[in-house]
């Protein structure tokens, strides 16, 4: 089987097909904010009714959040999985014998309760003290929360498609996007069972099996998807994961700003702020999470780094508890060009390609170089002169 | 068209890959094993077949209206129209071609405000055609088979079948009704929400009710979700910012609100503000979802709020954190109070040739005279202050610390002090950290520090809500206290800074505009005191010394008079009585969620001596309420409606026009032309010289004439308006529109600290002490903690110096140790979406199941609300159920575990319901009351039945209560009115409706007038029956502590 080098990890790892020689020049990327997120699940619901309403989909939740740490649909899918590997183990390393990636079928009934724990806490009731959290002091809730979106992550090293024994499963040249074929797929769930996040789901009335799809009619008309578009949180950020600092200018037009994209920004550059979600299964996924700072670090250690004694990847810090520590940091008192980032969140729905953070203005460009936002931080206080006119009227 | 539920799912799901697939299952077989793949992870050779999501993504039109629930907010949002049908929603700033107006391309940038209010419209907004789809709705005009004008037979309200009939029959019954009334009063409008379908659905009704001489309620009063301490402190309704100034706070306290699952659409700016460097504290019994976003969260015991607040105010007085100046120029701290009597000192008293003011308090209130104040000024010397020497126009450099004899003119001496003293030596002396810490449980040295960090924080803002208002002495001294603490520190009008309290749909103020339509020609309902259907109509001999929260006190009061004509308490000549014989219940599941259940149920709607004769209900869904109506009337959802109707609401700037996007679906009226209707009948009825006005059709024929507009009506109440009055009904049907305040954001006393007008108050500053006999009767003149009149294990309505040593025998002899918390739901607004599939399932949490037959849910609703004969449908498990939290302590105590059912017994009543054991309550082994949460707005079929011992009424409101508060049923209120702002009434022109508005007194709807404090009761619970069925739970995995630890897969633990 192919070696493949993954980043997130900072090794290699077997995965069943080779790569592209260059990564491509767009590739579907997110970020979600769950300091932001208040689990409305509007995302949900905006997912729902565009891609599941149909027969034999009335489970499928493309689009779910979880309250950490008793949610989970499927009922305990991270656990589990977690639990049967080994440390420092891919699931593809892990698989067992005649099989290309390690996982389970979740039974109907681990289905079943998508709201299961849905604002349920952790923790014993601080009777005669308070709760408190305050990072310069190492401090966090001792009794604790947070809300959890799951999603497809149209990983680069996507555990559905290399378990696939039709090759139904591809992803996109243009932009990353992982599909599963409607119609070359055969129900046999390899994908329903390999998937670690537990995306891909069997349809029991047609036969066959479904998967997200990242909103890509959406996507190749330069809008953000569903998800992103209806957080009313203003938690999301969508887009081009894979757009470095080296890249020009959008559409080739020299008044849009060029270089990273805003999503490539907070996951990527030296001011990293957005974590992959359990990045040592192997898949390399696309969605980063920008961390919850008031939770103890030992459990977002495990959820949202490699988890490894040895810290091999480019993070932050000396070991991956400081990564989070970092990062939790980072979110908690963002710097100024990051604060920015954080206003192209939920202001347009089209792509934002390519960004400026100038003083308290931001702006942003689509990938044909249009400029569709230009905000301030912070609006202006109007008052209207004239003795006539009254905020009590 | 006519489209069924049938078609509605056939056409949702068309073009899904199940519906495509299953019809192509053939052919894809047929043209397999052609199609060779190499490596999918580079490229993939046909990719025809991806036209089937762009298939189910593609739509025939884009249409937009507005979702606007009891939730306050409302959002534009689009909806994707496919073969006739809403398939889905989205918020209106999508930017895709054919996404109409107000999606193109800003979203609320077009409305003038930026880009930072996208977007706006949660999951209940995107199932808005679920919801008009699903199987609840009432699909015609019917009465129920037991009724008759001449014998009412209310007994049969809610177990009899209905039977349909022609909307001509419906309001000929009504009209018949109404012109053999021999008084007007008696018919009865009773509306939710005062500030949307204001229009062309209830607000309709009001102006009939305005025209024929009825009545009006709201529920807004009755449910507690006014909140009087901010009246009596500033005179004004309730004090609020538009949502984007939260976000300019430095540091926010949260004091029992749920924001974060209350406020969805506007929650991102509260979010906000702790990356730009704000800090949160939360105040709450629970771990409240709300929580996990605080840096801090203070415990409390429930009911104690107000004395956290006092001992905020304590740290700040006895570190002296205060700002001196701000207490000068806008508060009446520095005013002298008489010792003996606890009246204001007027300067009248002091100065020989000052004007005294009426002798006679209706008078007083008639002029708007109250007479001056006296403060010492930097020399110890008295001077006069007018109501409108205020802010910069404070005479001289008043003390704030004054206690001392004074010579009045009269030569008499008299001790005054100033309200600063009074309240600050009561609060040193009963209210420092440590004593707060055994009233509250919150540990003093974290009390210190946070009122430390608040005094310290530039801009600072305090929040409190519906769970704080539902208290009895919270409403009121809590409130006060948080504006004490607030104005202390400077804390008022300017953004980022302020106390809000966002309960309930009141900002009808925001559409100045609004009395031209409602009340024409001079014409007003009665404004009905719902408080008093308990104490009279109800029919039950109500011992008035504990129903209406009247401690044994001396007070002229008298309940029990008349069920006609009921005496009124004195001095509260301003609140109307009236029993009705229609009521027209519009907007509102009256039933369900009024407190004290049982008691309305059976005398209210079942009694035949003290029930109405007639029950009116129009509603989309059968409702509770509906199911117990006399004649119920089926209104089109807001996809549906054929009028368009306008909203706004408290915490945004914007007025929202709605409009249908489909057909209707079933025989349905807007309530505006259902009233029109019946206006059109009582002209034919009643002769005109015994109409209260010339013709009520004339009021009503832009709804009747082929040549008219209702649009007209809309256009005229914005022209009436100073906040609407630019503002052309086409503006506003192309999108939503920025209203025209002093200021955007809308700061509340923006005026009156930055350019020196006066609160709505006699004294023109807000006002700590309280002079009205009402309150100084009650000793409730200060800001004091008092204990709850039940809800507390201590002794009952008594300050902490006396309630401490004693025992509320409820709590210590009878075991009534849990208090109950129903807070408002997340996926539902109050009952609404209640049976709306994914709601429900989502709303059920564990228990809400995506396996269950979708059946099961249609059969509940069905067996309920529309039975046919004897033939009960086979029992079927529905998507979800309700459900109780309760710690799993108190839960293990009666041997309970998750799932298990449990009856819940208060002194009102009891339910059965299951349990969910969560460890974010409030044990017991806190130190007191546990606490058990149930989410508001639950329909009475969602609960099982109690087979031992029910009683027929079942639902989450039967353990509840209504208490009434005798503080505030009286006429010497000072308050602005609703409409129109006194300070500037003179400079807006004759157009608008409020121009010469003055300051009002006494009962007003909305503003001032007892709210039912209903949270504030004790309830025991116990183990009814096991689970024949549990749901999953990770917390009975092996793995899960583990995991939580993060030392699963090797990690470090």
């Amino acid at each position: 089987m192919p070696e493949t080098y993954n980043p997130q990890l900072g090794r290699e790892h077997s995965y069943p097909y080779e790569h592209q020689a260059e990564e491509r020049d767009w590739h579907w990327g997110m970020i979600i904010n769950i300091n932001r997120c208040i689990n409305c699940n509007t995302c949900s619901f905006a997912c729902k009714s565009t891609w599941t309403s149909g027969e034999g989909e009335e489970y499928m939740w493309w689009m779910n959040v979880e309250t950490e740490p008793y949610g989970g649909y499927p009922m305990g899918w991270d656990m589990r999985l977690l639990d049967d590997l080994g440390k420092d183990e891919t699931i593809f390393e892990a698989a067992e014998e005649g099989e290309r990636v390690k996982g389970y079928v979740a039974q109907k009934e681990e289905w079943e309760y998508p709201a299961l724990g849905d604002d349920q806490v952790h923790g014993e009731y601080p009777t005669g003290d308070v709760v408190e959290s305050d990072l310069e002091n190492d401090e966090y809730h001792d009794m604790w929360q947070f809300y959890l979106p799951r999603l497809c992550n149209h990983c680069k090293n996507p555990a559905c498609l290399a378990a696939c024994p039709r090759k139904a499963i591809y992803k996109r040249e243009e932009d990353g996007i992982v599909l599963l074929d409607q119609e070359r797929c055969r129900g046999y769930r390899k994908c329903v069972k390999s998937c670690p996040y537990h995306k891909p789901m069997y349809n029991p009335e047609t036969g066959v099996s479904e998967k997200p799809v990242g909103c890509f009619p959406r996507i190749e008309e330069g809008n953000v998807p569903r998800c992103v578009s209806s957080c009313i949180g203003k938690t999301r950020l969508h887009g081009n994961i894979n757009r470095g600092p080296d890249a020009g200018h959008p559409g080739g037009n020299a008044s849009a700003a060029a270089g990273r994209s805003p999503v490539n920004y907070l996951a990527k550059s030296d001011e990293k702020i957005a974590l992959p979600l359990y990045p040592q299964f192997g898949t390399r996924p696309q969605v980063f999470y920008m961390p919850p700072y008031h939770v103890p670090p030992e459990f977002l250690t495990q959820m949202f780094t490699p988890n490894t004694d040895e810290k091999r990847n480019d993070w932050p810090g000396d070991t991956f508890e400081e990564s989070i520590k970092i990062v939790q940091d980072r979110v908690r008192n963002p710097s100024h060009h990051t604060l920015g980032i954080l206003q192209l969140f939920g202001a347009t729905t089209r792509l934002i390609e390519t960004y400026t953070v100038k003083e308290h203005r931001v702006k942003g460009w689509d990938r044909k170089g249009n400029k569709v936002v230009d905000m301030p931080f912070e609006e202006e206080m109007e008052v209207r002169e004239g003795e006539m006119w009254t905020n009590q009227p | 068209m006519s489209l069924s539920r049938r078609d509605f799912l056939a056409a949702a799901g068309t073009g899904t890959v199940g519906a495509l697939l299953g019809s192509a299952w053939g052919a894809t077989q047929s043209v397999d094993t052609i199609m060779q793949v190499d490596n999918p992870l580079k490229s993939y050779p046909n990719r025809d077949w991806e036209e089937v999501y762009h298939d189910i993504y593609s739509y025939d039109r884009v249409d937009w209206t507005v979702c606007h629930p009891n939730c306050t907010q409302s959002c534009a949002l689009n909806f994707y129209m496919k073969n006739g049908v809403p398939i889905r929603a989205e918020q209106i700033y999508h930017e895709e071609e054919g996404s109409p107006g107000p999606g193109s391309p800003g979203g609320y940038e077009e409305a003038g405000v930026s880009r930072h209010w996208n977007p706006r419209g949660c999951m209940k907004g995107l199932t808005l055609h679920r919801r008009t789809f699903e199987p609840s709705r009432i699909k015609y005009p019917m009465v129920r088979k037991g009724w008759s004008p001449d014998d009412p037979n209310p007994e049969g309200r809610g177990e009899d079948e209905f039977e349909r009939v022609s909307w001509d029959e419906a309001i000929d019954l009504i009209a018949e009704k109404m012109a053999s009334l021999e008084d007007e009063k008696r018919f009865h409008i009773f509306n939710a929400i005062k500030a949307d379908g204001l229009i062309t659905r209830h607000g309709a009704g009001r102006r009939l009710a305005s025209v024929f001489g009825g009545c009006e309620w709201t529920e807004y009063d009755w449910y507690a979700d006014l909140p009087p301490g901010h009246v009596i402190t500033t005179g004004y309704q309730t004090s609020d910012a538009d949502a984007s100034a939260w976000r300019a706070a430095d540091y926010t306290i949260m004091q029992g609100k749920n924001l974060i699952h209350n406020k969805l659409a506007d929650n991102h700016f509260l979010q906000e503000t702790r990356e730009r460097g704000g800090k949160m504290v939360g105040v709450y019994p629970d771990y409240s979802p709300t929580v996990q976003k605080c840096d801090r969260w203070l415990p409390v015991r429930p009911g104690s709020d107000p004395a956290f607040a006092l001992g905020v105010a304590h740290v700040i007085i006895d570190e002296e954190l205060y700002d001196e100046a701000f207490m000068r120029k806008f508060t009446t701290l520095p005013l002298l109070i008489r010792q003996d009597d606890g009246k204001y000192l007027r300067a009248h008293e002091v100065f020989e040739d000052h004007e005294p003011p009426a002798e006679d308090s209706e008078q007083r209130h008639e002029e708007n005279d109250w007479g001056d104040f006296v403060a010492l000024d930097e020399n110890g010397d008295p001077v006069p202050v007018t109501r409108e020497e205020v802010g910069e126009e404070t005479p001289a450099t008043p003390q704030l610390e004054v206690d001392t004899e004074l010579e009045l003119a009269s030569g008499e001496s008299v001790g005054v002090h100033t309200d600063f003293v009074r309240q600050k030596s009561n609060i040193l002396e009963n209210y420092d950290p440590e004593t707060v810490e055994d009233i509250t449980t919150i540990p003093a040295d974290a009390l210190r520090k946070t009122a430390r960090e608040f005094a310290d924080a530039e801009k600072a803002q305090w929040f409190t809500g519906e769970g704080i208002n539902h208290w009895f002495h919270s409403n009121d001294s809590l409130q006060r206290t948080i504006f004490f603490v607030q104005s202390m520190l400077g804390n008022i009008g300017e953004r980022g800074a302020g106390y809000y309290n966002y309960s309930g749909q009141y900002k009808i103020e925001l559409l100045d505009g609004y009395p031209s339509y409602v009340n024409p020609d001079g014409n007003a309902a009665h404004g009905m005191y719902p408080g008093y259907a308990f104490a009279f109509f109800g029919g039950e001999q109500l011992d008035a010394h504990e129903i209406r929260g009247d401690f044994d006190r001396e007070l002229d009061l008298v309940p029990q008079g008349d069920a006609e004509e009921p005496v009124m308490p004195t001095n509260a000549e301003s609140y109307t009585m009236s029993k009705p014989t229609i009521l027209w219940t519009m907007n509102c599941n009256l039933l369900n969620q009024t407190k004290h259940q049982e008691h309305v149920i059976e005398n209210f709607v079942k009694h035949p001596d003290t029930s109405n004769e007639l029950s009116i209900v129009s509603d989309m869904h059968m409702t509770y309420s509906a199911r117990h109506a006399d004649i119920v009337l089926p209104v089109p959802s807001w996809l549906e409606c054929e009028y368009p109707d306008i909203t706004v609401g408290p915490e945004n700037p914007f007025i929202h026009m709605d409009h249908g996007v489909m057909d209707p679906l079933y025989d349905t009226k807007q309530d505006g032309e259902a009233i029109a209707l019946v206006a059109e009948k009582l002209d034919e009825k009643i002769p005109p010289e015994e109409r209260n006005v010339d013709s009520y059709r004339a009021y009503f024929d832009k709804f009747l004439d082929d040549d008219e507009d209702v649009r007209d009506y809309i256009q005229q109440t914005l022209d009436a308006g100073m906040t609407t009055r630019d503002i052309d009904v086409e503006d506003i049907e192309d999108g939503p529109e920025r209203l025209q305040l002093k200021t955007y954001p809308r700061i509340p006393f923006y005026s009156q600290i930055n350019e020196d007008r006066p609160f709505y108050t006699k004294t023109g500053r807000m006002e700590f002490h309280k002079e009205e006999d009402r309150f100084l009767e009650l000793g409730r003149a200060d800001l004091d903690h008092i204990e709850s009149p039940e809800g507390t294990p201590y002794g009952v309505n008594k300050k902490w110096d006396e309630a401490k040593d004693e025992e509320n025998p409820l709590y210590h002899d009878e075991e009534y140790q849990f208090y109950y918390n129903t807070p408002h739901p997340k996926y539902r607004t109050h009952s609404s979406w209640g049976m709306t599939d994914w709601n429900l399932i989502w709303s059920s949490r564990d228990f809400g199941s995506t396996n269950a037959d979708p059946e099961g849910t249609e059969r509940l609703v069905e067996d309920f609300s529309f039975p046919q004969g004897e033939g009960e449908t086979e029992e079927v498990p529905p998507l979800g159920e309700a459900f109780v939290e309760m710690h799993p302590e108190d839960a293990a105590d009666i041997d309970v575990e998750n799932g298990d059912y449990v009856r819940i017994t208060g002194k009102r009543g009891d339910l059965v319901v299951r349990v969910m054991v969560s460890e974010r309550q409030r044990p017991r082994s806190a130190g007191d009351m546990g606490q058990l949460t149930l989410w508001h707005g639950w329909w009475p079929q969602q609960f099982p039945d109690d087979e031992e011992q029910g009683d027929g009424v079942k639902g989450y409101n039967v353990t509840t209560n209504i208490w009434l508060d005798p503080a505030q049923e009286t006429d010497d209120l000072v308050h602005k009115s609703v409409f129109g702002d006194p300070n500037i009434s003179e400079h807006v022109e004759d157009d608008i409706v409020w121009q010469g508005a003055e300051l009002e007194h006494g009962y007003e709807e909305t503003v001032w007038a007892p709210t039912g404090t209903n949270r504030d009761d004790l309830v025991e619970v116990e183990k009814y029956e096991e689970a024949d069925w549990w749901p999953g739970d990770a917390r009975k995995d092996e793995l899960v502590q583990d995991y939580i630890g993060g030392s699963l897969q090797g990690g470090d633990s």
